[in-house]
């Protein structure tokens, strides 16, 4: 599988679509720096650091680049062919499968880096140091570094099983997209309070009370909803940037459990694949 | 005899459809195979399950004499090279891009090899071009040499001149025919245009409806495609009645034409026209081809 890392790594750093996309972290982290500070926006580095992952507790950025990456770069295997020049000579499926899965994972990885690095570089002068404790910040890096290896898990399941470039590219698009907006609703829903300030019309008039709170989801359904946000990527990525999550450990867990689970799927189902 | 690639009661099911059907084919060591079929026939299908692209439904295939369901034949297709449909290629990188993509691939440390083999098919001054840029031959030739980088034994070419022109159908052949005979790779050709091929292959496998129809050498097509005279005179109706009177076998064609059969004795011919103020206007040795031959089996059910 060395030859087959070497290989990708080598493609990837020269692959035009990598260099936009690590062009479009760092121009990212250059102009939230600077459009916080034009603005005089009170904000901490670590805020900073965490809108690698979310923008306004709704955009998930890390997954949109992560969608365009790995579907592009895997979907060339299949649109070009190559991938047969692979199996040709005898490399073994799961190999193949994992080496790309790794490969997306590094890039993610990489993408990360570059954002946190431009971040530092630019927002520790401007904004002063970071403002989380060690422990808490450590345990978010390292969330966040796992919630990029879950999105190459996915994407790259979707890329290997369609075996179609720009079929992957645009599922793989509506998908984080969908996703978000499902993962953005949640967390909305997840942070009403449960009493709330209640408006009624009486004889004309708007009357306030405290009540119940209709929006707030309760029992096995606040369950469930949380969980699907702690599971997901893209809920991951939403409550890291919003640091509005219960607790930041388990969500490694749960980005450690995606990963096992999409590539053992994505495993099983490629062994079997018909290629063309 | 020795064989690179056996198949033995091969198939392959796609749903209801069967593409191949207890298929079995034999390509020796050296030869250059070319593989016949009309389209649908199962030949791609084949070239696929030999190059581990999709697994067998039933039965099986050995390849260097290890079977397709040993671990070992993952070692077996490292002496392997294949161009199948499409040449496969990064079409964002150079064509020395590419080969040296593939070398990694392969783990070889060093891209000492490169420049040859771009030179071996004529790649050598693609310089930055990238292959997306490239006309289908020059892409076909990079597929053969991506194909050659590991130094294989045995290169599987599936229509390699399709859509080429003239003089890309010509560059292709002698480099088959270069590297048949001075690097000794056997080759698995299938291919339509049965007159190119019959100028390059030793064996051929003729495939109709997943079935193998007939394997055949070079020289044992030559005994069975008859040799013939093809006349032209000035008048078939004479023609016709002299060579009835010489108990010869013969064909009538069009616009006073003929194909004769067996040994002719064209002087004795010649004579036995002039009597009759018949005058042979044209006169060459014709073989029958590689393509008469093939209508003839496939339109003829097994030959077996």
């Amino acid at each position: 599988m060395n030859k087959l890392l070497n290989a990708n790594l080598s493609r990837l750093f020269k692959s035009r679509v990598f260099l936009v996309c690590a062009g479009f972290m760092a121009v990212y982290a250059v102009v939230a720096c600077l459009f916080c500070s034009y603005y005089g926006i009170g904000v901490s580095v670590d805020v900073l650091l965490l809108s690698a992952y979310g923008l306004g507790g709704m955009i998930t950025v890390a997954g949109i680049v992560m969608a365009a990456l790995c579907s592009m770069f895997i979907g060339t295997e299949f649109s070009d062919g190559t991938i047969r020049n692979k199996l040709v000579v005898g490399h073994g499926r799961i190999q193949i499968y994992l080496a790309n899965f790794i490969t997306c994972a590094i890039a993610g990885i990489v993408l990360n880096l570059v954002y946190g690095i431009l971040i530092c570089a630019i927002g520790i002068p401007m904004f002063g140091g970071f403002q989380l404790e060690a422990g808490t910040l450590i345990c978010i890096i390292l969330d966040g570094l796992l919630i990029m290896v879950s999105y190459a898990a996915m994407f790259n399941l979707l890329a290997m099983l369609l075996a179609n470039k720009t079929t992957a590219s645009v599922i793989s698009l509506i998908g984080v997209v969908v996703v978000m907006c499902l993962c953005a609703y949640l967390i909305l829903r997840l942070s009403e309070p449960q009493i709330t300030d209640l408006y009624n019309l009486v004889d004309g008039e708007y009357v306030m009370t405290r009540g119940l709170n209709p929006y707030y989801i309760e029992g096995s359904k606040r369950t469930i909803s949380q969980f699907v946000i702690d599971l997901l990527p893209s809920g991951q990525s939403l409550q890291l940037s919003g640091l509005s999550a219960p607790y930041f450990w388990p969500l490694s867990l749960y980005s450690l459990g995606v990963v096992l689970a999409a590539n053992t799927v994505g495993i099983l189902a490629f062994r079997k694949k018909d290629l063309k | 005899m020795e064989y690179v690639l056996t198949t033995n009661g091969l198939t392959k099911q796609y749903r209801n459809f069967k593409a191949l059907h207890d298929f079995n084919m034999h390509v020796e060591k050296g030869a250059i195979y070319g593989f016949v079929g009309k389209n649908g026939a199962g030949k791609t299908t084949l070239i696929r399950l030999v190059c581990g692209l999709q697994e067998p439904t039933r039965g099986e295939y050995t390849l260097y004499g290890k079977k397709n369901t040993q671990h070992e034949v993952s070692r077996a297709r490292r002496r392997m090279g294949a161009v199948v449909e499409t040449p496969s290629v990064y079409m964002e990188l150079t064509a020395e891009e590419n080969i040296r993509e593939q070398y990694r691939v392969l783990g070889l440390p060093v891209f000492d090899g490169v420049k040859e083999l771009l030179k071996l098919v004529g790649l050598s001054d693609t310089g930055n071009k990238k292959t997306k840029n490239f006309s289908l031959g020059m892409r076909q030739r990079l597929g053969i040499a991506i194909a050659l980088a590991g130094d294989p034994d045995f290169l599987v070419l599936d229509e390699p001149v399709n859509g080429l022109d003239p003089q890309g159908i010509i560059e292709i052949r002698e480099l088959i025919l270069k590297l048949n005979r001075e690097h000794q790779i056997t080759f698995l050709i299938s291919s339509h245009i049965l007159d190119e091929l019959s100028k390059l292959a030793t064996h051929y496998g003729f495939i109709d409806n997943g079935h193998m129809v007939k394997e055949i050498n070079a020289q044992e097509l030559e005994a069975a495609c008859r040799k013939c005279m093809r006349l032209k005179v000035t008048d078939a109706a004479v023609l016709a009645r002299v060579l009835d009177r010489m108990a010869l076998e013969y064909t009538i064609l069009e616009e006073g034409q003929a194909d004769v059969f067996g040994n002719v004795n064209i002087t004795k011919l010649a004579v036995a026209l002039d009597a009759e103020q018949c005058e042979i206007t044209s006169l060459r040795e014709h073989d029958e081809s590689l393509e008469s031959y093939y209508v003839s089996l496939m339109g003829g059910g097994s030959h077996e």
